[in-house]
């Protein structure tokens, strides 16, 4: 993880000096797990390689404003990522298919399988079942409280402070 | 809500990159990372917190055209047509805006089968700044600096869609110096452009608004034209 964290970390440095080779190669390596973000949230091709699009070219125009304080490389990418389909989401009232979306009940099971490292696994197991379950669907898909709270048939207010426990208690987990 | 305690700041701030912060209180604190490094801060712990959450879904490759298409964004390269023809463009500057009618009627049967059917013109009539064009259909959109220059030092122009609700949405930098730009918009952004209000410019930091909303001042608004 170390390995691939410095080798992103010399690749955006080239980015940001103008090395389009360099820009390619980070795009070849990050790419896969962006658009995997991106698919899960969006749930439609388009607009998934449209909003990754947008983040690498913010990636190319702003790979000088990262720096170690920003986490890792992949992270600082994703995080672009995310704001873009956030706010696609929330503009388009995207839920308005919702209710009939397939992919809620595959939403809600996603930690069956993952690739998470081992502080990582070790902190998710530490967070009841339903404190994970919805920390990963509004992390992956983009479920606002009252889309979970549609979802799981449980108040709003249930879930913001289930989420908000849940959260806290995985902040405590990781800087132990 | 007082912002000085740091438990709050992280709770705050874990909620803002999971994305369940929605409306008003995640625009309000967004402006406060603004204003606030301490802020900004437990932002980018939290965004490299979770940002490992995305090992929860399975690789996936883009297609191949994804990369072309964010090539061709950053290094725009020279095509043929009318649009990019050296000709045409002179012809456009040197037009005041008593003539714009006639040259969008002149240009439309030229362009008919796959150019664009709505046009932008944000500037003076007589001394635009950009022609953004559109083809509704296909949702191919350019913008063409015909006459903007670059803003500020570390400063971007940034083309806004208006929706007929809620906040502006981003179509991209716009490009200066004569040069020219291309994306093919999404359906779902398609359809709000067809029902928008019209397009707005802000000045933005370099790299475009670190928001998602215009952060800067909106210098021009424009109507979309239907050709």
């Amino acid at each position: 993880m170390a390995d691939q964290q410095k080798e992103l970390e010399v690749l955006l440095a080239s980015t940001a000096l103008g090395d389009r080779n360099a820009f390619q190669t980070l795009y070849s390596n990050t790419s896969p797990r962006v658009y995997a973000v991106l698919m899960s949230m969006l749930s439609d091709k388009a607009t998934a390689q449209d909003v990754l699009q947008d983040t690498y070219v913010k990636v190319w125009s702003r790979a000088s404003e990262y720096h170690s304080e920003r986490g890792e490389v992949l992270s600082w990418i994703i995080a672009i990522a995310r704001y873009r389909a956030l706010d696609l989401l929330r503009a388009a009232n995207r839920r308005q298919s919702f209710e009939q979306q397939a992919m809620a009940p595959q939403a809600l099971s996603l930690s069956a399988t993952n690739d998470f490292s081992d502080l990582l696994q070790e902190c998710l197991d530490g967070l009841a079942q339903l404190q994970r379950r919805s920390i990963l669907a509004a992390f992956i898909n983009g479920f606002t409280h009252e889309e979970l709270a549609s979802l799981e048939k449980t108040p709003v207010g249930t879930v913001k402070s289930r989420i908000r426990r849940g959260l806290a208690r995985l902040r405590e987990c990781l800087e132990q | 809500m007082k912002y000085d305690n740091p438990e709050l700041i992280e709770a705050l701030a874990s909620e803002y990159v999971l994305g369940t912060m929605v409306g008003a209180a995640r625009h309000r604190f967004e402006a406060l990372q603004r204003e606030r490094s301490d802020i900004r801060k437990a932002v980018w712990r939290w965004e490299s917190r979770l940002g490992a959450l995305c090992a929860a879904t399975q690789p996936l490759q883009p297609p191949r055209k994804s990369w072309r298409a964010i090539e061709n964004r950053i290094w725009p390269q020279a095509k043929g047509g009318v649009w990019h023809s050296l000709g045409f463009w002179r012809t456009w500057s040197a037009l005041t805006s008593a003539l714009a009618l006639a040259v969008i009627f002149m240009v439309a049967p030229v362009t008919q089968r796959s150019g664009p059917d709505h046009i932008g013109l944000i500037g003076e009539a007589s001394a635009p700044l950009w022609l953004i064009s559109a083809n509704l259909q296909t949702g191919e959109v350019s913008a063409r600096a015909v006459n903007a220059e670059a803003a500020d030092v570390d400063k971007v122009f940034e083309l806004w869609m208006l929706p007929v609700s809620g906040n502006p949405i981003s179509m991209g930098l716009l490009p200066v110096s004569g040069e020219s730009t291309q994306r093919s918009l999404p359906a779902g952004l398609l359809a709000l452009l067809k029902q928008s209000k019209g397009l707005a410019v802000s000045i933005e930091p370099a790299g475009g608004s670190p928001t998602g909303v215009p952060t800067g001042p909106v210098v021009h608004t424009t109507n979309i034209l239907a050709l």
